[in-house]
């Protein structure tokens, strides 16, 4: 699903964000980003995602090379990706409904159709009373959760999630996780980025330690602990 | 089809939904049309005023005292060859002097007194439309003047050399004028949707980051462009048509200001079509230039 292959992002010449990075993560796989902050997760979503630019290396997403399709198939690679933003983006003056809903517009599916599926994936995510609500006036975790059900509507091949449980309390994290699970049993490969240690605890995963802009490992957590199974700076395979 | 309803509707809706930010917009740009149409309106009128005045330009000719009816009637003959005549009539003494007592009451009396009558049988002379510039006129009344029993000609021959100086000044002014103020309204309405498209630069990101085409962001962008352009050529008409209809309605009751033979008109048909698809035109442009940049790949 995802093969990236030495690629460096510099956003400065002299402190790059990320450096030397190679992976390999397979349709289906469910995989932690962990690191601390500053570490380089978000910049490794948005060189997946396409809205960053590797300084140098290769990303293939799906079988498309980043380095080397037209500009305009962008748009439709991002219809088989969902990506929960560590800032959400919402519209902050459309409703709820309006805001998922923006995901299948764009697609040109038809009203009804969105109204059928908008309604299922708010159901999903606790937030059916909230319809009509503008982001605006949502609690934070509210909000993180109308941008996973944006996210996660048009039923991406593959979900990309910036802390998504950031802003969640114990109960409502435990709830997102399981909808990950169930979303990631239907097909969808998840990524997801945390600092937070608890979360990996959650499922049996793969997780990448990512420090300084530079993969420190590549482990395989269980229910019963963390145990270390590939190399520093290797890849998944 | 089913597309393009549903731009047009996502237009209305955006329309609907940055009232304010679009209200702004509109207002700007109808100031900006109402400008242009105003000036539009002031140049055809006096390019037309002073056509008309060109079209009273009339040749007399003067003839000596002592032609017979048969000498008149040859000059007139041979002035009527000439290409340059439209209308030719003759005004014999008596009527040249009853003339004068009409149009001089006051000096009746005197002209009484008079044994010989003082005034000259004239010819007035209308030209043909494409023999009225100055220079024409001028070889014209030349020609005439050598015709014998002619005694004098003349064609206000200073006023139509400023006449045609003046005019050909105007038109080019007019056109200098009219490129700035078309200029500046292109200018003015593209910024002005620029401001509007900032204000919704975050909608743009991220119907992108959704996976939107930039022609699916695009098209109503463009739509609402035009829809501006076109509410705004409207509002613009509708201030300068009342604006014209007091005007004029002042100028009929006004004691200064008397243009007997001119009455103001407002702008022709083709010329409202003009303005509003300026409107529309900037409108679209507008978006187009200052779309470009949000839509660039990041
Ligand atoms: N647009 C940018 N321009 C310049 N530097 C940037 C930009 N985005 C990120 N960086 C830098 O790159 C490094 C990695 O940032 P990144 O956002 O990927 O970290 P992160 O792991 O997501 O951190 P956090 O957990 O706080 O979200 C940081 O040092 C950050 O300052
Ligand atoms: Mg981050």
């Amino acid at each position: 699903m995802i093969q990236m292959l030495h690629v460096y992002k510099n956003y400065s010449p002299k402190y790059p964000a990320l450096s030397d990075i190679s992976l390999n993560i397979e349709k289906g796989e469910f995989v932690f980003i962990f690191g601390p902050s500053g570490a380089g997760k978000t910049t490794l979503l948005k060189l997946i995602f396409g809205a960053e630019h590797p300084s140098k290396g290769q990303i293939i997403v799906n079988g498309m090379n980043f380095g080397r399709f037209k500009k305009s198939t962008l748009p439709l690679l991002r219809r088989k990706m969902g990506f929960v933003f560590q800032d959400f983006k919402l519209l902050n003056h459309r409703t709820v409904f309006d805001n998922v809903g923006l995901a299948l517009e764009v697609v040109g599916i038809k009203k009804t159709e969105i109204k059928r599926r908008v309604l299922k994936v708010l159901k999903h995510v606790g937030l059916s009373s909230r319809i009509n609500t503008v982001p605006l006036v949502l609690s934070g975790g509210e909000q993180q959760r109308v941008a996973i059900a944006r996210a996660i509507v048009n039923e991406p091949a593959l979900l990309l999630a910036d802390e998504p449980t950031g802003n969640l309390d114990a109960e409502l994290t435990k709830e997102i996780m399981k909808l990950f699970k169930i979303i990631n049993a239907w097909g969808t490969t998840i990524v997801i980025a945390t600092h937070d240690k608890n979360l990996l605890n959650f499922n049996p995963t793969k997780v990448v330690a990512l420090e300084h802009g530079k993969i420190k490992g590549v482990f395989v957590t269980g229910r019963k602990g963390a145990e270390e199974t590939a190399t520093r700076n290797g890849s998944i395979n | 089809m089913k597309r393009f309803y549903y731009f047009i509707n996502k237009a209305f809706q955006n329309l609907r939904h940055f009232f304010l930010i679009n209200l702004i917009t509109v207002g700007i740009i109808s100031l900006s049309l109402l400008v242009l149409s105003t000036f539009f309106m002031v140049f055809l009128n006096l390019q037309t005023y002073l056509n008309k005045l060109r079209d009273q330009i009339q040749v007399s000719v003067y003839l000596a005292d002592g032609n017979t009816p048969e000498d008149i009637s040859l000059i007139q003959k041979k002035i009527n060859s000439f290409p340059q005549v439209k209308k030719l009539s003759l005004i014999t003494k008596e009527e040249a002097l009853s003339f004068f007592k009409d149009s001089f009451p006051g000096q009746r009396k005197a002209l009484e007194n008079l044994k010989d009558n003082p005034l000259p049988a004239s010819l007035d002379i209308q030209l043909q439309d494409e023999y009225r510039g100055s220079e024409k006129v001028k070889i014209f009344a030349r020609q005439i003047k050598n015709i014998p029993g002619v005694e004098d000609v003349e064609y206000g021959q200073t006023w139509i050399e400023g006449y045609a100086n003046f005019l050909k000044f105007m038109r080019s002014a007019a056109l200098a004028v009219g490129v700035v103020i078309l200029l500046a309204t292109i200018f003015i309405i593209s910024n002005t949707i620029k401001l509007t498209l900032f204000a919704r630069k975050d909608e743009i990101e991220i119907m992108k980051l959704v996976g939107a085409t930039n022609f699916f962001i695009r098209v109503p962008f463009f739509i609402e462009g035009i829809l501006q352009g076109l509410l705004g050529a409207f509002f613009a008409l509708m201030v300068l048509f009342f604006s014209y209809q007091l005007f004029s309605n002042w100028i009929g009751q006004s004691s200064y200001f008397s243009l007997k033979f001119f009455k103001i008109f407002f702008l022709p048909f083709h010329h409202l079509l003009l303005i509003t698809a300026v409107g529309m035109i900037t409108g679209l442009l507008g978006s187009f230039f200052s779309l470009g940049r949000y839509l660039k790949y990041e």
